[in-house]
């Protein structure tokens, strides 16, 4: 059959495929491609003299945290480069991703001259960054604290708000009657941000925290009522009749149709609940909760010391940045049939 | 086989036009009667209403007047007794090729059935894509996708398979592949097959009657008794005369049709 020797053709190796595709490329060209995935690590070697035995004009004592995390990133550039003497796919990967890395690398030295070195960016507003990692260490205990107290939160609200938000959305998009009742709510409160309710919350409420959670839950029960409403609103008439005609009852089709079919949607009001869920946690924070990440930035903030803030701001952001690639990760794997892998 | 037995009687199935006081009469006073195991194909311009004829014997639309009796019960709604294969396949992008065909097992709780896995099995090696059992929907051709769509539809075991123009999307080699298919398919499985489609080669080359509709108000003109051997040669003295024939009375339909609107 036509369709299985197409499929049969695809036999050649995806570095065979990447040769054939390059052949175009002059032997400069390909010189270059092979240096490239050099250069990440030479930098990163530069930047670790620099930092331990450069002597600069302030004389001040080099981190040894921020030079234990240089050597540690050298040693994973190092392994990357033998890697991809054995896994093409290594090779082009790292390749592709190494002007990236020698880039950030310049720009951490060239802070690191500016600051340590020379002093032209002066404290207490621009500490380097190894001074904020010796921070971050040696207050490292009640930073966990903040940490596990902010993601607590975070996630009481998000998984309150998103399975309240499911289960009105998805109910919604499925009968008129719901919709006719949600519909009203979602239009109404649709509009405001939540932390617009702070004050009348934070006043009511018998907990900071159950309060803090319940603006979170209500940030992100919006998005996700909407999106779940419209994806099943949206799912195509023929998987419904498919179904019917294949002999699946109501419920089959709600659980095993209606809810698989509008998973792109739902996933998108996901990635929007989490990123308001984040806001809320911040301002929510900052402006009641006396717990967390966001209120220990306010806190060194009122006591001046702008080198643990900014350690608490990295750390907020790592930490975000987890939470939403832990979430794109599941995305991934639950709409794995989208781009169709195998 | 004495299941699978379909009496069109009386079937009248009037639409609402939007923002207009008339209605359209997309059937009128349609009478048939389909016997078990039987291969027949309806043919007609489009807008003659054969689709909306087998969406009333599948049960997903309701007739306006007269009623569709299935083994002796009138139709009142879907069943897993007739299964349909749609021009646009409709396989759930969601579930593996082997995950869409035992859908309907798993709706009507006969996944634990040994030999329904069997004949699952079985019916998707004879369309040639067993190896395809864990590929997703997206990853096939528009070929492959009905074939499956197909296999989907027969693993449920039903008495009758109604086909909506199931090969009006593909290209003429595929086409008369599965065309091949689908006669293999009805051989063994011995069910009713209704097809509906604007192809007359199609009609003539499957099916043991075709039904000649015509269109505005939609009418049965004639049914037709294709007298051949199977596999039939598209060639043949013989599917040429059913061929012309049968386009003869389309173009008269078509023609009649166009004279009742200059008057």
């Amino acid at each position: 059959m036509a369709e299985q020797t197409e499929i049969k053709n695809k036999n050649i190796s995806e570095r065979e495929l990447s040769l054939l595709e390059q052949k175009d490329l002059t032997k400069t060209d390909k010189f270059l491609r092979r240096v490239t995935i050099f250069l990440p690590l030479i930098f990163t070697l530069l930047h670790l003299i620099e930092h331990l035995f450069f002597p600069g004009t302030k004389n001040l004592k080099p981190s040894r945290v921020y030079a234990g995390l240089i050597g540690l990133l050298a040693i994973i550039y190092a392994v990357r480069i033998v890697a991809s003497y054995f896994s093409f796919k290594a090779y082009e990967k790292f390749r592709f991703k190494s002007a990236l890395y020698t880039a950030i690398t310049i720009v951490l030295m060239a802070y690191d001259l500016a600051t340590l070195k020379y002093g032209v960016l002066a404290l207490p507003y621009f500490p380097w960054v190894g001074r904020v990692l010796d921070a971050m260490v040696s207050d490292r205990s009640k930073l966990w604290e903040c940490v596990y107290h902010s993601l607590k939160l975070m996630f009481t609200g998000y998984f309150a708000g998103v399975s309240i938000g499911l289960a009105c959305g998805i109910l919604a998009g499925w009968s008129k009657k719901v919709q006719y009742w949600i519909q009203p709510i979602t239009k109404v409160l649709g509009a405001i941000p939540t932390t617009t309710y702070m004050p009348i919350v934070m006043m009511l409420a018998s907990s900071l925290f159950g309060g803090a959670a319940f603006l979170i839950g209500l940030g992100v029960w919006f998005p996700v009522t909407i999106s779940a409403m419209t994806g099943v609103q949206n799912v195509q008439k023929h998987y419904y009749e498919a179904a019917e005609t294949l002999g699946t009852d109501k419920l089959g089709i709600l659980t095993r149709v209606v809810i698989p079919a509008s998973m792109p949607g739902i996933f998108t009001g996901l990635t929007q609940g989490m990123s308001i869920a984040c806001l809320t946690l911040v301002v929510a924070e900052m402006m009641g909760v006396e717990a967390g990440l966001g209120w220990y930035i306010n806190w060194q903030k009122g006591w001046g010391d702008f080198t643990k803030m900014y350690g608490a701001i990295i750390l907020i952001c790592i930490t975000f940045i987890l939470v939403n690639s832990l979430l794109g990760l599941v995305r991934k794997r639950v709409l794995r049939w989208q781009d169709g892998g195998v | 086989m004495a299941v699978g037995n379909i009496e069109i009687k009386d079937v009248s199935k009037i639409f609402r036009r939007s923002e207009e006081e008339q209605t359209l009469t997309a059937l009128d006073h349609i009478n048939l009667s389909i016997k078990p195991g039987e291969f027949v194909s309806i043919v007609g311009a489009s807008g003659c209403g054969k689709s909306t004829m087998l969406r009333i014997i599948a049960g997903l639309e309701k007739p306006t007047l007269g009623v569709v009796i299935f083994d002796g019960e009138p139709i009142t709604g879907t069943s897993e007794k007739r299964g349909l294969v749609f021009q646009n396949h409709a396989l759930f992008p969601w579930l593996t090729v082997w995950d869409n065909i035992l859908f309907g097992l798993k709706s009507t709780g006969k996944l634990k059935d040994n030999s329904k896995i069997e004949l699952a099995e079985r019916l998707l090696k004879q369309v040639g894509l067993e190896k395809f059992k864990k590929t997703y929907p997206n990853q096939l051709s528009g070929g492959m996708s009905q074939r499956v769509a197909l296999v989907r539809a027969l693993a449920n075991e039903p008495d009758v398979l109604l086909l909506d123009e199931p090969l009006g999307a593909l290209d003429a080699f595929t086409r008369m592949n599965i065309q091949d298919a689908l006669i293999d398919l009805w051989k063994t499985e011995e069910n009713t097959m209704i097809l509906i489609t604007h192809d007359v080669d199609e009609a003539i080359y499957l099916s043991q009657r075709v039904i000649i509709m015509s269109p505005r108000p939609g009418r049965v003109i004639e049914s037709l008794n294709i007298d051949l051997p199977y596999p039939r040669n598209r060639s043949d003295k013989n599917f040429t005369y059913y061929r012309n024939h049968i386009l003869e009375k389309l173009d008269l339909a078509h023609q009649e049709e166009n004279i009742e609107y200059m008057i």
